[in-house]
Order: C-alpha cells, then sequence, then structure tokens
C-alpha cells in the first residue's frame, strides 16, 4: 500500500547521471586549454581561503614580516588556542548554528507550502499574491529592519536567536524557485495519487516533494549558506555577546582605533568559513548533484 | 533552618533593592574589552546594589549609535553609553539623554567635577555652557614610525622630523634610499578627524568664529595641496585606503605613519621592527592644535534610580582608579587629574611605555573633535572627505575646496 | 453544478492554506514595515524624535536633484554590468569546459570553484584587500615583478567599482556555473547529437542548441544577478571604501543605508527606497511575463 504508486524517477534526476559530456572527445589541444583555464579559476577561487588559514596559523609578528609568503615559517596554532582559551568561540559557532538552521528549516516548509499552492491550486488573486511574494525578492533588509527591530523589541525577543529568525521564516526567492518547478510537474501523477484518495498532504509528501528533492536540497544549501554568513539583521538584534553569531562577534578583532588584530581575526574567520567548508566539501556530491538537478527548466 | 535562611536572604535583597544598569561600549576583545570586565568587577565590589551589563556593540562608534537609535526608538535605551566626540553635536540636539548638570544637587558632585584635568570637560559641554557629558577616552594622532628604515635611509631615529617641512623631506630621503613609501596619513571614509589637526594647525578652519564653513580659506588650500604634493609630486604618500596604510607600515613597507595613539598596543604587538612615535608635525613654528578622538559618556536612563546609578559607575570609570584600568589596558590618555605622575596609579605605566610620551606631552593642544552642525552636517563632512579623495587622485586643490565650500555651506544652509 | 462549486471552493481554500504560511510571514515582516517606508517617505523623522514632519514631496524631489543619487543610481548600473560580465558572460564560458572534459575532473573543478559560495562577504572582503593592497598585497608584488606600477585599486576612482564588483563575482561565480552546467545536463543528449550530425559544431552548436535551451536558466541567474548588484556589493562596500572615493563605489542601497544609519535620514532614506521598490517590482513583473513566455510550452 505504502509504495503502491511510487512514480518514476523524474527525468531531472537522469538528466545528472548521463552529464552534458558532448565535447568529451576534443582535440587535445582544445582539452589542455581548457584544464589551464580552469586551473587558474581553481587557484583564484582557493587562494583568498588559503590566505586566511596560512595567515591564521603566522605568528603575530611573523604575519606581517613575511610579506606575501603564503605558507608560515613557523606555523603556531597561537591564535587557534587564544580564542578557544580566553573567548567563548564554541558557544558563538553553536549560536550561529542554531540561527542558520533555524533560518533554513523555517524558509524550507513555508517556500515548500507556498510553492504548491501557488503552482497547483486556483485561488482568487493567486498573481498578484504571488507577484507580491517575489517583490520581497528586491527588498534590502536594510528597508525593513527598523520597523522589524521595534516589533520584535514589543514581544521582547531582543537578544534572542527567535528574535533573529522570526522576521525571516519566509523567502520571496525560494517561493520563487520552486513555484518554477512545480508548474512543469506532470498533471497526471498528481491526479492518479487524488483519484487513490490521497489527501493534499499525502501527495505534497509522497509524490511530489521526492520529485522535487534535488531542487529543495540545493535551496537549504543556499539558504544555510547565507544564513550562517548574515550580518546586518542579527547586528542590531544580538547585542549580547553572549546570544551573538560569529559574523557579528568577530568583527570585535577589527577596530577602527586601535587597527585590527589580524591573527585572530583571520583564525575567528576559519572557525566561520571552516565548519562551512567541510560540511560542503563532505556533501558536495549531494550538494552539486542537486544543483545539477536543479537545472532550471521554467 | 535552610528555610529560614532562605527567607532572611530574600527580605535583605528586596531591602536591598538591586538597580540594574546597562553600559554599551566598543571595546572590543582586543581593544579594551578586558578593562570594561576589570572596571565592573571594580565597581560592583564597591557598590554591591548596582549591577552593571556591559555590552560591546560593533562597528565602532557609528555601528553604536545605530544600535542605540533603534532602542532608543524601542524605548529600551542603555543607561550609560560611550558617544564618539564625532556624534557629540548629534546627541546633545538630537538624543534624549540626561545632561550631566541634572546630578549638580548631589553631594559629590563638586568633587567629581574638580578631579578633571582642566579644560578636559568642554569635550562635553554644549556650546550653551552645559555639562551635558562626562568626557572618558581621549586619544590624540601622533607621529609612528619605523626607526629601522630611518636607519636604512641613513636618518636618525632619535630626531624624527618635528615639522611638516622635515617629513616631507625624511619621506623623500625613505623613498630614494630604500625604494619604500615615506608618510601615511590615517583617513577615514566617515570623519575627518586627522584632516582637521592638520588644518587647524595651520592656523586655518573648518569652521570660522562665526560657524561658517572656511575649507576654501588658504591656509585649508595650503594643508591639501601639501598632502597633494607628497602623493603625487614626490609619490612618498600612497593613494590607499586607511586599512592597506596600516598593514603596509605594519609590513615595513612604510616610512612613517601619522596615526591615533589609541592604536600603539595593538602596532606594538603586531609589528616586528623598531617601531618609535614623536609628536604630531607641526607647520613651522605655528602651534600645533589636535582633535582628541574618543568618546564620551552619555546617560540614557529614564528611571531615577538608574540615573543615580549610572551616575555612580560614571564617577567610578573617570576616577583614578577607574582611570588607572581603563588607560593601562586601552593606551587611551588619563581625563583625571594628576593621575598620570601619580605612583599610586599611573606613573609606572607611563614610565614602562615610553612610546605614549609624546601623546601625554602634546595634550595641552588638545581640542574638541569638531562635528559639523545642523541635520546635514554628516553631508557636509562627507563633501569634505569627497574633496580629499578627489585631490589625491589630482583634483586641482583650490578649485576643488571652493566648490567643496559652497556645497559645504548650501547642506548647512549657510 | 453544486458538486463542481464546492470542488473549485475546495481547491482554493486548500491553496490559500497552503501559502498563508509564508503570506503572513512576508506580510508582518517586509510589507508592514514598507507601509511604514511609505508614510516615512513623505515625512522628515531621524527616529529617535518623537514626532515625524509631514513634508510632502520634498523628499521625492531632492531625491530628483541629488548628484549622488544619481551617481548611485548609474554606479548600480554599471555594477549590473559588472556582473552579468562576471557571473553570467563569463561562468557561460567557462561551463562549455566542463564538456570536454572527464567525469573526475568535472567533479573536482566543479567542487573547488564552488567553495567561495562558503565565505561570508565581509570576510571575503578582508581577504581580498590583501589582494589589492598594492603596497603590501599580493597584487602590488605581481605588479612589481612585472615591472609595472602597482595600481591602488581601492582608491581610484576608475578601478574600484570593478575591484568591489570581483570580490562579489569571486563569491558567487561557483553556484551561478552550477546552475548553468546544471541547465546543461537537462538538454536532451539526441538533440545535441542529431544537431552534430547536421553540421552545427562548436560555436554553432551553442548559438542554435545549447544557449537557447539554456534561456530560462539565463533569464534565471539574471533575475540574481540583478538582486546581488544592489544587496550583496553593499557588504564590501561597507568594509572597504564606505562609498569612496568620490562616490565612485557607492551604490543605492549603500546610500539608503546610509542617510538612514548615518546620517540619520530615516524619511529621505525611505523615500530612496521606495522608488527602489517600484522599479524593482517593474522590472520583475516585467521579467517574468517575459520569461513565462519563454518556458510556455512546458505549460500544463
Amino acid at each position: 500500500m505504502k509504495n503502491a504508486r511510487r512514480p518514476p524517477r523524474p527525468p531531472v534526476v537522469r538528466a545528472e547521471r548521463d552529464f552534458a559530456d558532448w565535447g568529451i572527445d576534443a582535440h587535445w589541444a582544445t582539452k589542455a586549454a581548457w584544464f589551464a583555464l580552469l586551473g587558474a579559476l581553481t587557484l583564484l577561487a582557493l587562494l583568498p581561503v588559503a590566505w586566511m588559514l596560512s595567515t591564521a596559523l603566522k605568528p603575530s609578528a611573523e604575519i606581517f614580516a613575511s610579506g606575501i609568503r603564503l605558507l608560515p615559517a613557523n606555523p603556531t596554532l597561537e591564535h587557534v588556542l587564544r580564542l578557544w582559551r580566553d573567548f567563548p568561540i564554541g558557544h558563538i559557532v553553536l549560536n550561529t548554528l542554531i540561527v542558520a538552521v533555524g533560518i533554513t528549516s523555517a524558509q524550507l516548509v513555508t517556500s515548500v507550502l507556498a510553492a504548491y499552492g501557488f503552482a497547483r491550486f486556483r485561488f482568487p488573486l493567486r498573481e498578484p499574491l504571488f507577484y507580491l511574494c517575489l517583490g520581497t525578492m528586491f527588498i534590502p533588509v536594510q528597508i525593513v529592519m527598523v520597523s522589524n527591530y521595534l516589533l520584535i523589541g514589543e514581544w521582547g525577543l531582543l537578544n534572542t536567536h527567535a528574535g533573529v529568525i522570526l522576521p525571516q521564516v519566509a523567502n520571496g526567492f525560494g517561493i520563487f524557485l520552486l513555484r518554477q518547478h512545480l508548474r512543469v510537474f506532470p498533471q497526471a501523477l498528481l491526479d492518479a495519487a487524488r483519484i487513490d484518495g490521497a489527501t493534499e498532504v499525502t501527495v505534497l509528501f509522497r509524490v511530489v516533494l521526492p520529485m522535487v528533492r534535488p531542487v529543495v536540497a540545493a535551496l537549504a544549501v543556499l539558504f544555510f549558506i547565507n544564513s550562517w554568513n548574515q550580518y546586518v539583521w542579527p547586528t542590531i538584534v544580538l547585542t549580547n555577546p553572549e546570544a551573538m553569531t560569529l559574523p557579528i562577534w568577530l568583527r570585535q578583532f577589527m577596530s577602527a582605533e586601535a587597527g585590527s588584530s589580524w591573527g585572530l581575526l583571520m583564525a575567528a574567520a576559519s572557525m566561520g568559513v571552516l565548519p562551512a567548508l567541510l560540511l560542503y566539501f563532505a556533501a558536495q556530491r549531494l550538494v552539486l548533484g542537486s544543483l545539477a538537478g536543479a537545472g532550471l527548466k521554467g | 533552618m535552610r528555610f529560614v535562611a532562605l527567607v532572611v536572604a530574600a527580605l535583605i535583597a528586596t531591602a536591598h533593592a538591586q538597580v540594574t544598569i546597562e553600559y554599551w561600549h566598543i571595546n572590543s576583545a582586543t581593544f579594551g574589552a578586558q578593562a570594561v570586565t576589570q572596571a565592573v568587577a571594580a565597581f560592583e565590589a564597591e557598590h554591591p546594589d548596582i549591577r552593571v551589563i556591559e555590552r560591546f556593540q560593533e562597528g565602532s562608534y557609528g555601528g553604536l549609535l545605530t544600535n542605540l537609535q533603534a532602542a532608543i526608538a524601542a524605548g529600551r535605551p542603555p543607561a550609560v553609553a560611550q558617544i564618539g566626540y564625532n556624534f557629540r553635536l548629534f546627541a546633545f540636539n538630537e538624543l534624549p539623554h540626561v545632561p550631566i548638570d541634572t546630578f549638580s544637587d548631589r553631594d559629590d558632585y563638586a568633587a567629581f567635577i574638580d578631579a578633571f584635568i582642566p579644560g578636559m570637560l568642554r569635550l562635553g559641554t554644549d556650546e550653551a555652557g552645559v555639562l551635558r557629558a562626562v568626557p572618558f577616552a581621549v586619544s590624540v594622532p601622533m607621529l609612528y614610525y619605523n626607526a629601522d628604515l630611518f636607519r636604512e635611509a641613513g636618518l636618525d631615529p632619535d630626531a624624527p622630523p618635528a615639522t611638516w617641512a622635515e617629513v616631507r623631506e625624511a619621506a623623500k630621503t625613505i623613498r630614494e634610499a630604500t625604494g619604500r613609501f615615506g608618510i601615511g596619513i590615517q583617513i577615514s571614509n566617515s570623519n575627518n578627524w586627522v584632516p582637521q589637526g592638520l588644518i587647524e594647525s595651520n592656523g586655518g578652519e573648518i569652521l570660522d568664529a562665526e560657524g561658517r564653513i572656511a575649507v576654501d580659506g588658504p591656509e585649508v588650500v595650503e594643508v591639501y595641496e601639501f598632502w597633494q604634493a607628497l602623493a603625487l609630486e614626490d609619490g612618498t604618500l600612497p593613494v590607499v585606503t586607511d586599512a592597506e596604510q596600516e598593514q603596509a607600515f605594519l609590513a615595513g613597507q612604510l616610512g612613517m605613519y601619522i596615526r591615533t595613539s589609541a592604536s600603539l598596543a595593538n602596532y606594538t604587538a603586531q609589528s616586528n621592527f623598531d617601531m618609535r612615535t614623536a609628536m604630531f608635525p607641526t607647520w613651522g613654528d605655528k602651534p600645533r592644535s589636535i582633535p582628541s578622538g574618543g568618546n564620551a559618556l552619555f546617560v540614557f536612563a529614564s528611571d531615577p534610580a538608574e540615573q543615580q546609578a549610572a551616575f555612580e559607575f560614571m564617577s567610578f570609570l573617570v576616577s583614578r582608579e577607574g582611570q588607572t584600568i581603563w588607560v593601562r589596558d586601552t593606551g587611551y590618555l588619563p581625563v583625571a587629574d594628576g593621575v598620570a605622575d601619580d605612583p599610586a596609579f599611573l606613573a609606572d605605566f607611563f614610565a614602562e611605555n615610553p612610546l605614549i610620551a609624546p601623546a601625554v606631552e602634546q595634550l595641552p593642544d588638545a581640542v574638541a573633535w569638531l562635528p559639523l552642525p545642523g541635520e546635514r552636517g554628516f553631508e557636509a563632512e562627507q563633501a569634505l572627505i569627497g574633496a580629499r579623495e578627489a585631490i589625491l587622485n589630482g583634483a586641482p586643490v583650490a578649485e576643488t575646496l571652493t566648490r567643496t565650500a559652497a556645497q559645504m555651506r548650501e547642506l548647512l544652509g549657510q | 453544478m453544486p458538486r463542481r462549486r464546492s470542488l473549485a471552493t475546495r481547491e482554493a481554500l486548500t491553496g490559500l492554506l497552503l501559502v498563508l504560511p509564508a503570506l503572513i510571514a512576508l506580510g508582518m515582516f517586509i510589507y508592514r514595515p514598507l507601509v511604514d517606508t511609505f508614510f516615512l517617505a513623505f515625512s522628515d523623522w531621524n527616529m529617535v524624535r518623537s514626532e515625524r514632519t509631514y513634508i510632502g514631496l520634498a523628499n521625492f524631489q531632492e531625491m530628483a536633484g541629488s548628484a549622488t543619487i544619481r551617481r548611485a543610481v548609474v554606479n548600480t548600473g554599471w555594477y549590473v554590468v559588472w556582473l552579468v560580465g562576471l557571473l553570467i558572460v563569463f561562468p557561460l564560458f567557462v561551463s562549455a569546459g566542463f564538456t570536454v572534459i572527464g567525469r573526475r575532473a568535472r567533479r573536482f573543478f566543479s567542487g573547488v570553484i564552488f567553495a567561495p559560495m562558503v565565505v561570508s562577504l565581509g570576510i571575503a572582503s578582508i581577504l581580498w584587500l590583501w589582494i589589492y593592497n598594492p603596497i603590501s598585497g599580493l597584487s602590488g608584488a605581481i605588479w612589481r615583478e612585472l615591472g609595472w606600477t602597482p595600481v591602488s585599486w581601492l582608491s581610484n576612482p576608475a578601478t574600484v567599482l570593478g575591484a568591489i564588483a570581483l570580490i562579489v563575482a569571486w563569491k558567487a561565480f561557483g553556484y551561478n556555473m552550477m546552475l548553468f552546467i546544471a541547465g546543461m545536463g537537462t538538454i536532451p543528449r539526441e538533440l545535441i547529437d542529431a544537431a552534430r550530425v547536421d553540421g552545427a559544431d562548436g560555436p554553432r552548436l551553442w548559438r542554435y542548441i545549447v544557449l537557447p535551451l539554456l534561456a530560462p536558466t539565463v533569464v534565471f541567474v539574471l533575475f540574481a544577478t540583478l538582486a546581488m548588484a544592489t544587496e550583496y556589493v553593499f557588504t564590501p562596500i561597507h568594509v572597504l571604501t564606505g562609498g569612496g572615493p568620490t562616490d565612485a563605489s557607492t551604490n543605492i542601497v549603500f546610500e539608503i543605508w546610509r542617510q538612514a544609519f548615518r546620517w540619520f535620514r530615516v524619511g529621505y532614506a525611505s523615500a530612496i527606497a521606495l522608488v527602489v521598490f517600484a522599479v524593482f517590482l517593474t522590472i520583475t513583473v516585467v521579467q517574468m511575463l517575459g520569461s513565462e513566455r519563454v518556458v510556455s510550452y512546458e505549460e500544463r
């Protein structure tokens, strides 16, 4: 009964398998040129990150003395250890994780529901309401943050993670992207499921979601990265260091007056980049596969 | 028995109604956070009935003010906050605060006032003479230099340049002998702190005695012409952002750097050359005039008990004990009189840190940092920044300043 | 007949119920503040003063006459141009390279080129400072090595905008490239093979088969790039240049932020914000209607 009507695998997943490699039999010189370009891009992509890690591992006196040398001459864990010993870095990373996971999951849920509603149901004012959702993509947070701050304050949520998450539980971009995919979803599959007597919720979770899973995964990655790195809004909500997220907290190693403490700054920055990077490399196949699946058809 | 003890404890607690005040500051982990924690602990030990919650605000004084603005609008400002001197006028006129004069009926008020270095209180006083804020952090621009580069260029590291003409020559020598840049001047894309010092030391003014914009005056033009010549004619001053100058100086690529005394501790830790300091150079024998950077403490509490607690706390911060904690950790200059040479307080600190001496020595030349008045004052300030940027990129000096002056006058409604 | 009606009603109800959570959230936290913004746009207020003074259209008039706003709008346009080049044209070109390399190389390169996406723009800006610094940074060293005079990328009005755009491009390049590669993966292989049999190869294959079929992806990425040109570039501007030198790197969102949170002119900032929103909403709707036509063959 449970898997009685498992729909066939959607074409998007198949597409990932036999990838567009129609140029694979190109001339070796062409190939070499492409490899050179991709190699250069790889270098460019990794260089700044490598610089950050290497600075984090250089002793303070060496950071500036070594000029532009990439590898530390006397690598040290001085800054990293200081971060763990003198600062609540673990706690800060945890805060960041809570906020990022909270925002990501909330946005995924509201986006899936709304996209499904907009794509497959007829109701009054559907188009105008959809465009209103879409329009939110172009409203910079700077415009709405004062008003939201006052509201969050009235609700007593300043300096709480809920206060950071709540105004961002929906995301116009997510609704838009998912709707594009759900619109081209074969109606026959839905009808078949409905004739079987499945409720709308069942249809959504059993039939629709599995087929757009790659898109949802790609969105999840995007939402997570964005909320993990979020800065402008959390800055005014979280004024209590105990509740701060990493992007705000590490600003204390930069000071217009005293100058920056580059070693600590880079060590703290690494704490923000490394977990995300490791997570990404661990899930790389899934992520890139998902993105490949997100091949935007409409 | 245990129950009775609890009840008694509860009774005592209610009798000693605790006041909790919030204190907002910009003192980051590597710039004064320790001083704040230490001062709060010492204060709470003396005043068990007051609890201070200190909160670091990121983004320097501008960032703090943004958050403060939001907190005031939401009706929950901190009891005490640091306001950068450049935002002083805005805070005087626009932020609902409790002027320090309000506390004048306290018994300890006269002693509080007398403890300051004479003249210091004008940093917290408005045009009408009302003391509105407590001057707390004071820093001044001075000359940092790389003695190793001086030696390499054949200059005497024990005789740093004292005038701008000497700076120019030394910078040229460094450029020619070592290929490094000679001189950097601290700049900001949101204020004109060091430029004010340059202009006023040369006898010029941003605002004249009548409060009119005077940046097209001959002395101002002279300053910017000199600055432009360093950059474009001599090629000894790099035209880069301030963060880049800082990196270059710390990397030993810049011979001299005009910068706030507040950076001393951090630079000492991160430079690995023979770094030294000297007084802010003068224009020939004209008197030096340098703006004091830093912040004043404002009271925003509305509850009377909190207001009194805030006053107690500020009194402690500017007391000799409080100043000793503060100056040691931050490198700011003391505002309390007599604390610098008192062996019980900061005398040994200043003896151990000779690099701070030039800053202390030129403290008598410090004047108020001048924010421009009016609703559009910040924009007028930005116009002058724009003029500097244009001039360092080759725009004709007199013309640019004339146009900028007109623009600033319009913004200030003059 | 009544049965049909009730079915339609049920559909409408279910649909509304599904979109409700998102609508409530967006209404509460975006449109409610936007209504605030609307009223503020006609007033003079600094957020802390208790009264808001109604000043009619004065803010809009000031905006129309402001050289800085004009500059910010023009710059925003240039950011779009830069980012379209760096984040659409270039990744499209590079994605062509992915069709000639093997599976393993594909996985490796897509993996590392995507990596900068996880770095926040704030950190990215600081990292690039080490590259841009003409005195002690990487570009300075390379330029000197080549015998050229190092360029002050961030202090020269001619280069600063491109330098800021490059930081954003560095971060987002891999993401956009992946989207294009993915789009190419959905093109039926038979179509490609057939075209090649017909003699369409290399550029012609791209011109007549690949690009037209990628059009929806490109439209979508264009969309996202527009958002980046306004919102993403804010952070590097804020961290590195403050809009300077001489307004050469400012953009419209940075102006809104600066007016509201540095210069305390919330009313004026609101007026700018309102106009920006109106312009973008128009572009969005037009673009949507356009792209709707492009893909309509797939409609049910």
